[in-house]
């Protein structure tokens, strides 16, 4: 049985401390980033189901952190969690295909459910993407449609 | 949707629902996964419709309730609400397969005028960053602020006397905070305040001060001041000492006088300009200032703080003119003190009290002052406390001259502003009185004034009667006692409210605004600043109480009747107890009109009948009405799946059962069984799906019926079909009406559009009681509006009565129960079959309130045949 795994990222150390216990007793597999570069490379090295990212960082701003992993790893779903109340950017970050935009403080249970819905629309992705590469085998090359 | 949790999803990443429910493989044909997509779409957009009420929710109850509003409250919320109903449109373009431009564009342009208002600051027109006195005229109040454009007001209109002096306006505020960067700072700063923690509100004060201290004046912006500087010195002759002061937007109107929260600097040279404007700048954070403003809902992006910079009268004595005591209409009040005016309003010393009549100018009352010290001017810069001279001492400070002057200023200004004012003036050594500032008295409302019957208050409980002392603030307040000396006394102030008993009140009690029922003072004067801000907040307070504080023991309780400055041992019941701090000002207030147009975009509901002709995407007027038209349209999309080629390929199973209810099950995995090929319909008992089987069970229990002519009440009956026998089924079938089950083995989402009404079920009944959930809502009817929403009250009733939590407006229930063990779920479920079954032709008969009840007793005592006896109809109400 894989866990499924989470990328907290937030320059906030404490904060980040705060919600990771959280965050295991539900039975993840907890990776922590203190800001978007280390965040990029932990995406790029693969298997993160679930991203909290959290906007206002001194390196990479979130958006931008956003913006590249979609690109990077279009399957990977991320929650945006910040302090950063904007309605521009809550769309931005919308736009930019954030699963969700929270806001800070947020309850555990909150973050929980957003994270819970956000494995299970990737999970559907995922299989949507197999089975049409299934059917695509099946009827072989040349007859996509 | 809770299938994707970690406790349900137990196997491996190919392990999926299906899979886990050992469906054939062969099923699961790309087709057959967009549908699941759209279904968690439809699912999603149902979260988010219902995060988005929430919010609603929470915005009008801020609307009703505004203790403590501020922007980040509202920046908040306003970007979560976007947000939600952004992923509703998403959700649904997903759902329906395309876009909605129209709903774009609507969307877009509520969310461009809510970020405008959220960033709205106040507009600077003036190009000069100093104005003086002379010229400035009305329209440029906006960029003076208030205290330098009333006080030009005196001096250019009225003729009064006024010394010279220049503002320094909302431009140079600009200039300032955008060479040091300082908005996007100290916004991130508050963001992080924590308004009900005193030690979080002064570390912030503390580091926003701090920093505009040591922040640098631009050149251009401090080369324009000393130059004014020099102007006025030029005009009026050396050695020039100013009184620099803050003259806040918003500052001195009715509403928020702002009174003594700002830092005034006195006696500044030229030197001193720099340092004396950034203080008063500065001052806009101190914690008094925070607290002030977050009690009124003023927002900080309102007030650019310009400020006004007088000559510094040689005051040999200062005082406050009220045009009209705020007790007695028809009378003047003037407070008045040797030296400098400072010592006045801030309350250090009771000073001497003149009462005149309005009319007539005759003196009615005088009362000495027991002052001993007294503020002057330092040599060089800064102020000094001098003893006041013996032979001055027992002098009055105004002699009969001075008041009819006063008095004169009093009608004048009144005439002028059509409002009593508050007035500080000073008097120099010859005499010759100056004007230092005029703003709107707090109106005093008289409710709230009204003491305790005197009668009714036995004396032995009388802990103060206080001849002497007066009514700064009427009315009753009681709590434990709490005396305070200093800021640690204050925070050491009962949480849950109490009587602040002081020698003096210092600028801080503004931080325990909300839980100081009441305050007594040794000293003091009801012209004082803080006197002025417990009338604006209506905080009863008696001043010049002496003795207060050695015949009010500590941590008791006490009931203090300011109208009549007595207090009391113990807690007196009296009506204006509830009374005296309820709806402040914050109403008036510029953060409180930004609520009202936020929620002005997102909480008013237009689109309320789908049925009519103005239900689509243009008629959209709010946030609201766009998540009601999407939710709507979603629930189309659901029904249409019948439509769509999977359905029609076989993937949707019409269910055999004995209720006239043409109901259509979509399994989504596990939610039936035993499927053969080509089959289209299903029985009963190939349901699966453990949730459904407990609806099916409930809907088809005996005695429920879901058919047959409604017996009464037709008279009334009004209807688009105006039938003598009315059969709401038959209407159903002819429109076609289906009810869909979309069901996995723990889900069902039944949903049914009966004609009139809409009713959804969606339940998850799972392993652990944490993730079970029911929620229904049920809306609508044929009847006229208040039968229905009787129908609806008794749904609501009846759910109550079964642990659900249920929120009732109008025809529409929302309900829902969750956290139950999987037993309480299911049979909680059945109940909602039979009262969906119950409930389905009841709008037309609810005559009157009484038959809720009726129904209700009758469906809780396990009577669910509400037409089926002969006679039943008799023994309604």
């Amino acid at each position: 049985m894989t866990k499924k795994s989470i990328l907290l990222v937030d320059d906030e150390e404490s904060f980040v401390r705060s919600l990771c216990p959280t965050l295991e007793a539900e039975g993840y597999e907890v990776a922590v980033a203190l800001g978007g570069r280390e965040a990029l490379e932990r995406v790029r090295s693969g298997s993160v189901d679930v991203v909290i990212l959290d906007m206002l960082m001194p390196d990479v701003d979130g958006l931008e952190v956003l913006r590249r992993t979609r690109e990077v790893s279009p399957l990977t779903e991320v929650v945006v969690l910040t302090g950063h109340g904007s309605v521009s950017a809550g769309l931005e970050a919308m736009r930019l295909g954030a699963f969700d935009y929270l806001l800070k403080p947020c309850e555990p249970d909150d973050l929980l459910d957003r994270i819970r819905r956000a494995l299970e629309k990737k999970a559907i992705e995922e299989e949507r993407a197999s089975s049409r590469r299934e059917s695509a085998q099946k009827r072989g090359p040349g007859q996509r449609s | 949707m809770r299938e994707g949790s970690p406790l349900a999803r137990n196997g491996g990443k190919k392990q999926t629902l299906l899979g886990r429910l050992g469906l054939a493989r062969k099923r699961r044909q790309p087709v057959f996964h967009e549908l699941r997509k759209k279904y968690f779409s439809f699912k999603e957009l149902l979260n988010a419709n219902n995060e988005a009420l929430r919010i609603i929710a929470d915005l009008e109850d801020k609307l009703l309730n505004p203790e403590f509003l501020t922007m980040s409250y509202q920046r908040t919320r306003c970007t979560r609400i976007a947000v939600e109903v952004f992923k509703i449109i998403r959700n649904l373009e997903i759902l329906a397969g395309r876009k909605d431009p129209t709903l774009e564009r609507i969307f877009d342009r509520l969310c461009r005028e809510m970020e405008e208002e959220l960033g709205r600051s106040a507009v600077v027109d003036t190009k000069r960053f100093v104005v003086p006195l002379e010229e400035i005229r009305p329209e440029m109040r906006d960029a003076v602020g208030a205290k330098s454009a009333n006080l030009a007001e005196m001096k250019n209109v009225l003729g009064l006397p006024v010394p010279e002096g220049f503002a320094i306006t909302a431009l140079a505020y600009q200039r300032f905070y955008e060479h040091n960067r300082l908005t996007g700072w100290i916004n991130s700063v508050k963001m992080n305040l924590d308004i009900h923690d005193p030690a979080s509100v002064r570390a912030a004060s503390e580091r926003i001060q701090g920093r505009i201290l040591e922040a640098e004046v631009p050149q251009d912006l401090g080369e324009a001041l000393l130059q004014a500087y020099r102007d006025l010195r030029r005009k009026c002759g050396s050695p020039l000492r100013l009184a620099v002061r803050s003259s806040a937007l918003g500052e001195d109107s009715v509403q928020s006088s702002f009174a003594g929260l700002y830092e005034s600097v006195l006696n500044v040279e030229e030197k001193g300009l720099l340092e004396a404007y950034k203080k008063v700048l500065a001052s806009k954070y101190s914690v008094r200032a925070i607290y002030y403003k977050a009690n009124k809902g003023i927002r900080d992006e309102d007030i650019p703080m310009c400020v006004c910079c007088l000559r510094m009268v040689n005051a040999s004595a200062s005082g406050v003119l009220y045009t009209q005591d705020p007790f007695h209409p028809d009378r003047i009040f003037v407070t008045a003190g040797w030296g400098l005016g400072p010592s006045i309003v801030l309350g250090e010393m009771s000073p001497e009290t003149y009462v005149l009549d309005k009319k007539t100018g005759s003196l009615l009352e005088k009362r000495r002052s027991n002052q001993s010290v007294m503020l002057v001017p330092g040599k060089d810069a800064g102020t000094l406390e001098l003893p006041v001279p013996r032979d001055q001492a027992d002098e009055a400070c105004l002699n009969p001259g001075d008041l009819e002057v006063l008095v004169q200023i009093a009608r004048k200004l009144e005439a002028h502003y059509g409002c009593p004012q508050d007035v500080e003036f000073s008097l120099d050594e010859r005499g010759r009185l100056s004007l230092l500032q005029t703003r709107p008295l707090a109106p005093v409302r008289t409710p709230e004034t009204k003491g305790l019957a005197l009668a009714d208050v036995p004396e032995q409980a009388v802990l103060l009667r206080a001849a002497e002392a007066e009514t700064a603030c009427g009315g009753v307040g009681s709590g434990l006692s709490h005396r305070v000396k200093d800021a640690a006394d204050l925070e050491r102030f009962p949480p849950m409210g109490g009587v602040l008993v002081a020698r003096r009140l210092m600028p801080e009690w503004i931080g325990l605004l909300g839980r100081v029922k009441a305050i007594v003072t040794e000293v003091g004067s009801p012209t004082g600043h803080m006197a002025s801000i417990a009338r604006e907040f209506r905080v009863p307070m008696i001043v010049n109480a002496r003795g207060a504080v050695e015949k009010i023991p500590e941590g008791i309780w006490v009931t203090v009747d300011a109208t009549h400055r007595i207090v009391y041992r113990g807690r007196i019941e009296a009506p204006e107890i509830q009374d005296a701090q309820e709806h402040g000002p914050i109403k008036e207030s510029p953060v409180y009109k930004s609520l009202a147009f936020l929620v002005s975009r997102i909480a008013p509901l237009n689109l309320t009948n789908p049925r009519d002709r103005s239900f689509r995407a243009s008629s959209c007027k709010t946030l609201h009405d766009i998540m009601r038209f999407c939710h709507e349209e979603a629930i189309n999309s659901m029904f249409a799946f019948n439509d769509t080629q999977t359905l029609r390929k076989g993937r949707v199973f019409r269910l055999k059962i004995p209720v006239p209810l043409s109901v259509f099950v979509v399994d989504l995995g596990g939610g039936l069984a035993g499927l053969e090929e080509k089959q289209k319909e299903v029985n009963c008992d190939q349901v699966t799906s453990i949730p459904f089987r407990a609806l099916l069970e409930g809907m088809t229990t005996e005695g429920v019926r879901w058919a047959g002519h409604v017996p009464i009440g037709l008279r009334d009956f009004v209807s688009v079909f105006a039938n003598t026998l009315y059969d709401p089924l038959k209407h159903e079938r002819e429109l076609g009406a289906r009810s869909y089950a979309i069901v996995s083995e723990r889900y069902v989402n039944f949903s049914s559009r009966l004609g009139y009404h809409f009713s959804t079920v969606d339940a998850y009944c799972g392993e652990t009681s944490n993730s079970n959930y029911i929620t229904f809502r049920f809306k609508g009817g044929a009847a006229s509006q208040d039968r229905r929403e009787r129908r609806a009250e008794f749904i609501a009733r009846v759910l109550k009565a079964r642990d659900f939590w249920v929120d009732q407006q109008g025809d529409l229930v929302n309900a829902n129960y969750k956290k139950y063990s999987v037993e309480d779920t299911l049979a909680a479920l059945a109940m909602l079959g039979r009262l969906m079954g119950c409930a389905r032709q009841l709008d037309v008969v609810m005559e009157s309130p009484a038959h809720v009840e009726y129904f209700a007793n009758l469906f809780l005592n396990g009577r669910y045949d509400f037409f089926g006896q002969p006679g039943s109809s008799g023994s309604l109400p």
